[in-house]
Formats: C-alpha cells, structure tokens, sequence
C-alpha cells in the first residue's frame, strides 16, 4: 500500500476526530461561562444591588454579566478586596 | 512541591477560607506581585498575606517591565477569540510570569482558566478547586469543598465537582 493510499484513508477520520475535540473543548468553555452567569444572576441579592448609588450598582451589574472582579473593582473605584465584600453582601458567588 | 504565583482574585478568596494554611502543602513558595499588594486592603487578607511573607513562604514578585510588556500583548491577543473570556492585565502579567519561571497560576479568574486551554497551552492555571483536589489527593482535607464554597461564597461548577465527588453520596444528599 503506498503511502498516499494509507493518507487518503487515514487523513478524514484524524480530521473529525481532531475537529470533534477542539468542538467539545469550545462548547464546553461557553457552557461554564453561560452557566456561571446564570448562577451568579439568579443568586444575587437584586433589592440590595439596586438600593446603591449607581457606580456600585453599575459595578455589580458588570460583575453578574462577565464575572470579572478586576473591571468591576475600576467600575466601582475601590480596589479588589473592597470589591469582593461588596459581591458577598450583595450574595452574588464567584462562580469558576 | 512547585512554586505559583498568585493574583488578585485566588488570593482575597482564599483567605476567607479556615484552612487557608494548607495552601503551603501544596506550593513550597507563592508569588505575590507588587500590582496584587495594591489590591489588597481588608486585614483578614492582608494579614495572611503577611504572616505567610514573614515566615517566606510567600514573596513579592518585582514589577519586570518585559513581563509588563509582554502581559500587555497577552491581553490585546486574548481579545481575537471572541468565543472566550479576554484575559485582564493582573492574571495576564501572572501567566507571562508563570511562563518565563516555570510557576503555576493561582488565579479565580473565568478568562485566566480557560486560556490554558486554547490561548497559553504551556501554562498550568489552578483555580481554589484544583488546590483543593490537589489536597484531597495528599490525604490533607476529606469533605472541605463544601466547606471551602460556604466560607467564601464561592460556587464550584457542578460538572468539575460530579467528576471528583460524583460517587459521594453525602455529598449529593447535600447539593442536591
């Protein structure tokens, strides 16, 4: 068999496997971000979040959409720490 | 035992945690860079911090401006895959770090997780739940996932946590 036959029989199943994987491995990096923002919207305290003035309140609407702790601590002008107090009273979890 | 570098968001999480202490079972030394100190302000975290910077088994990590740089790249790359979370520049400066020294990322960081795995290939980045499988496999903790979930108002996926605890049945009876 020469090596060209062995190519032509070998080269479409690597290439759907190969493709499979990477499909899954994507799939399931947006699933844990969808889910993630779920869980941090249905759990969050919405009459505390809504009772602040409105650069906190903007802060912790950015965190439950992108769960990112840093922009929303520049949202907010606190620093990280204060900003990780803020998400816990307000009883939104740090999902990942 | 290897050594980390931590950013931000590990740290501030970790530290509310009353096993925190075991962290030093699983890294010999953690990184701490100088920009993540700025970030730090409530005395449960900042007096960890420097208890553990005391006894050296936490140090700072300088402010290098070829890491600087280089995390800056890391950041404006990390916008192209549209498809995933973007890095931020503290986790992005970790993940330079950890590349050039051979350290893993401590870091609670959505993006700085999943980049591992399609962006930075070569760096490892553990998130408060690998640590703690980390530990469970040394025989240190037993049930501290629960735990470590109340203590900090942290929500580990369910898919990562059915994969180590699937066939523990108090552990279903209580996150059912």
């Amino acid at each position: 068999m020469s090596a060209f036959t062995l190519f032509k029989m070998l080269a479409p199943k690597t290439f759907i496997v190969v493709k499979t994987i990477i499909f899954v491995d994507l799939l399931e990096a947006k699933q844990r971000l969808e889910e993630a923002k779920e869980q941090r919207k249905k759990s969050a305290d919405w009459s505390f979040i809504e009772s602040l003035p409105p650069k906190l309140k903007a802060a912790l609407k950015y965190y439950i959409e992108e769960g990112d702790l840093y922009v929303a601590s520049r949202i907010a002008g606190v620093t990280m720490d204060e900003m990780n107090e803020l998400r816990i009273k307000a009883k939104i979890p740090s999902v990942n | 035992m290897s050594i980390s570098i931590a950013d931000s968001s590990f740290l501030i999480d970790w530290a509310r945690f009353s096993k925190r202490g075991l962290l030093f079972d699983v890294f010999q030394a953690i990184f701490v860079p100088e920009t993540v100190m700025a970030e730090l302000k409530t005395e449960l975290v900042l007096s960890w911090i420097i208890d553990a910077l005391s006894l050296q088994k936490m140090m700072l990590f300088p402010d290098i401006p070829e890491l600087r740089a280089a995390a800056l790249n890391l950041v404006v790359e990390s916008r192209r895959y549209s498809y995933l979370k973007s890095l931020d520049y503290p986790e992005a400066y970790c993940i330079v770090a950890a590349r050039a020294n051979g350290y893993t990322v401590l870091s609670e960081n959505g993006g700085a997780y999943l980049a591992q795995f399609f962006t930075v290939k070569d760096v490892k980045v553990w998130r408060a739940f690998e640590v703690l499988v980390e530990l469970l496999r040394l025989g240190k903790i037993v049930k501290d996932f629960l735990k470590y979930q109340e203590e900090t108002n942290h929500k580990f996926p369910k898919r990562d946590l059915e994969k180590v605890l699937g066939g523990n049945k108090d552990y279903k009876r209580k996150h059912d």
